[in-house]
């Protein structure tokens, strides 16, 4: 055996949706901000990004992070998430999972009487509670970012729909969302492929026909995701949804920083009132309860604090490694 | 065997490594070409390929589709990859998925108890679709790609379908003895097969015996883990 790379990792899940969090083999990450790190990472070692995310290790439904030392004194270390397409800004099942995954292989030391955890990511540290049961982390509630409607009703023309309405918010992450119905579907297990298949077709329509861009973060000027949302099997559920994940998958779990943006934008319509329980069920029907506790503004828009509750499980030890003579240094994706 | 050599479970003695493998479909001979305690190739002897039907003619919801069929150590419908109506590339993965399912299914209904190892009966049917078409990459002879399982895709250029084509062209007098084949996959990656002779009969169909070379990399020591709590014990699937 020869290797020309040893990544340590720990996967893990919540809701369903995979969660590989790089713990070692990327020694130093520089940057003074996050999103230093990220713009390191994403031009000096994409090859990293690439690896782990694409096959034969990882899929199109792959998600992960890069653990990174913090850059500011409150926090327990840095995130930068990884996925198959590139660096999404926020992901709430990853803080979930990640959150479980250090505290209870011991990394990090949860804090105080709240057993609280900081993270510092690009748009901002988040904060994390952990209800522990014998070194075991039973919940994670996490507060997000500052979440907000940007574009209330837009319209959008994409074939074979026509005009569609969508709303686009920010939960971490930017969204354009709309009912499943509205293109003649609805959100569960018999119409996974058919959702795919529509929001790759969505996903460029909104970007070619929409701006967003967020006040705060300059480079933040795309739409990430698009969210098909439904109503609920589960008794306890609100909303069932399902995100679409360039460029050929779907998120799995309700989808954390989708929550906080369907939260926001049920807010802004006078649909969801603030510290009441927002049940938000996935295509797998698993479930994360969302939550928000107050409000603020980022720069002209009316903004909700989100929190976002769920749990999150190891799922494996692993060591990827590469062999110098592997003709896919960089794996490959599919579809 | 790369594996089992480059970590030392059993030892790299040589340039050249000789195993034998016992597999459910039989013993396995293969050879590991090794260079500095690393494998570079290694070359398995598969069992006995056969062909098995000659243009198989059925209808599907796509027009009429004409197939053969061959064994390889797995059933294998082959067929041009425009008769299916795909190209055999990244971004059709999922059409081919799509068609093949139902070309397949169509093919099974049509061929029935005709597809049945003789010595074997519990093997039986067609369980993998190959689409095949000129290559892409000029040192290799033909492209492939393999649907298999509900819903599977070989990223590889397939082994036993290697095995299976090799033995449709030579039945069909396209491929000679002792020729390098070099067939491609989707994703670009090879295997070198080559047909070393005639084998005992299969039941009542000839049979060739043939190699499949290609090289495999290590890529990752895993340690699974179930947490007690964990809702999805058994996984899920989807699409």
């Amino acid at each position: 055996m020869n290797l020309s790379g040893l990544l340590s990792c720990i996967d893990s899940h919540a809701g369903g949706m995979p969660n590989r969090i790089v713990v070692g083999g990327l020694p130093h990450v520089p940057g003074r901000t996050m999103a230093d790190k990220e713009r390191y990472l994403s031009q000096e070692r994409d090859d990293v990004r690439q690896l782990l995310m694409s096959e034969p290790r990882g899929s199109a439904t792959m998600a992960g992070v890069i653990v990174t030392e913090p850059v500011t004194a409150e926090a327990d270390c840095g995130l930068i998430w990884i996925e198959p397409w590139g660096y999404p800004p926020g992901c709430g099942h990853g803080t979930i999972a990640t959150a479980t995954a250090l505290a209870e292989a011991g990394i990090l030391k949860p804090r105080g009487a709240d057993n609280e955890l900081v993270f510092d990511t690009v748009p901002g540290p988040i904060r994390v509670r952990l209800s522990l049961a014998g070194g075991k982390v039973k919940q994670v509630s996490v507060t997000y970012v500052p979440s907000f409607l940007q574009l209330d009703g837009a319209t959008i023309q994409v074939e074979p729909w026509g005009k569609l309405t969508v709303d686009v918010a920010w939960g971490g992450c930017y969204y354009a969302i709309l009912p499943a119905s509205a293109i003649g579907l609805q959100v569960n297990r018999a119409s996974y492929r058919s959702l795919v298949e529509a929001g790759k077709r969505l996903l460029p329509a909104v970007n070619g026909q929409l701006e967003v861009q967020h006040p705060e973060f300059p480079d933040i000027r795309q739409v990430h995701y698009v969210q098909f949302s439904g109503p609920p099997s589960l008794p306890e559920a609100h909303a069932r949804n399902m995100v679409y994940l360039p460029p050929d998958s779907a998120d799995r779990s309700p989808c954390g920083t989708g929550t906080c943006a369907r939260m926001a934008t049920l807010y802004a319509r006078g649909e969801l009132a603030l510290n009441q329980d927002f049940g938000h069920e996935s295509i797998v029907s698993s479930l994360f309860v969302g939550r928000l506790v107050g409000t603020t503004k980022v720069g002209p828009y009316q903004a909700v604090i989100p929190t976002l509750s769920g749990r999150g499980f190891i799922t494996g030890l692993q060591q990827f490694v590469l062999d110098p003579t592997d003709p896919f240094p960089r794996g490959f994706l599919l579809g | 065997m790369t594996v089992v050599l480059e970590t030392d479970i059993f030892p790299i003695s040589g340039p050249e490594v000789k195993l034998v493998l016992d597999t459910p479909a039989g013993l396995v001979h293969a050879t590991a070409e090794c260079e500095d305690h690393k494998v570079t190739a290694v070359t398995l002897q598969n069992v006995p390929s056969v062909f098995i039907l000659s243009d198989v003619e059925t209808e599907e919801g796509i027009g009429r589709i004409t197939s053969d069929i061959a064994y390889g150590g797995n059933f294998y419908a082959i067929l041009p990859a425009e008769q299916a109506g795909v190209a055999i590339r990244l971004d059709q993965a999922k059409t081919l998925v799509d068609t093949g399912r139902r070309i397949r299914a169509a093919l099974n209904e049509y061929v029935g108890d005709r597809v049945v190892h003789p010595e074997n009966p519990g093997v039986r049917g067609v369980s993998h679709m190959m689409v095949t078409a000129e290559p892409t990459n000029p040192k290799t002879h033909k492209k492939n790609m393999v649907l298999y399982g509900p819903g599977g895709l070989d990223r590889s250029p397939c082994g036993t379908g290697t095995s299976a084509r090799m033995a449709q062209m030579h039945f069909r007098g396209e491929l000679a003895l002792n020729r390098e084949f070099v067939h491609e996959s989707t994703i670009g990656s090879l295997f070198t097969g080559r047909l070393i002779g005639p084998a005992r009969k299969v039941g009542p169909f000839d049979a060739v015996g043939l190699t499949v070379k290609g090289s495999a990399y290590i890529m990752g020591i895993q340690q699974f883990l179930l947490d007690s709590e964990d809702p999805f014990r058994k996984g899920f699937r989807l699409g």
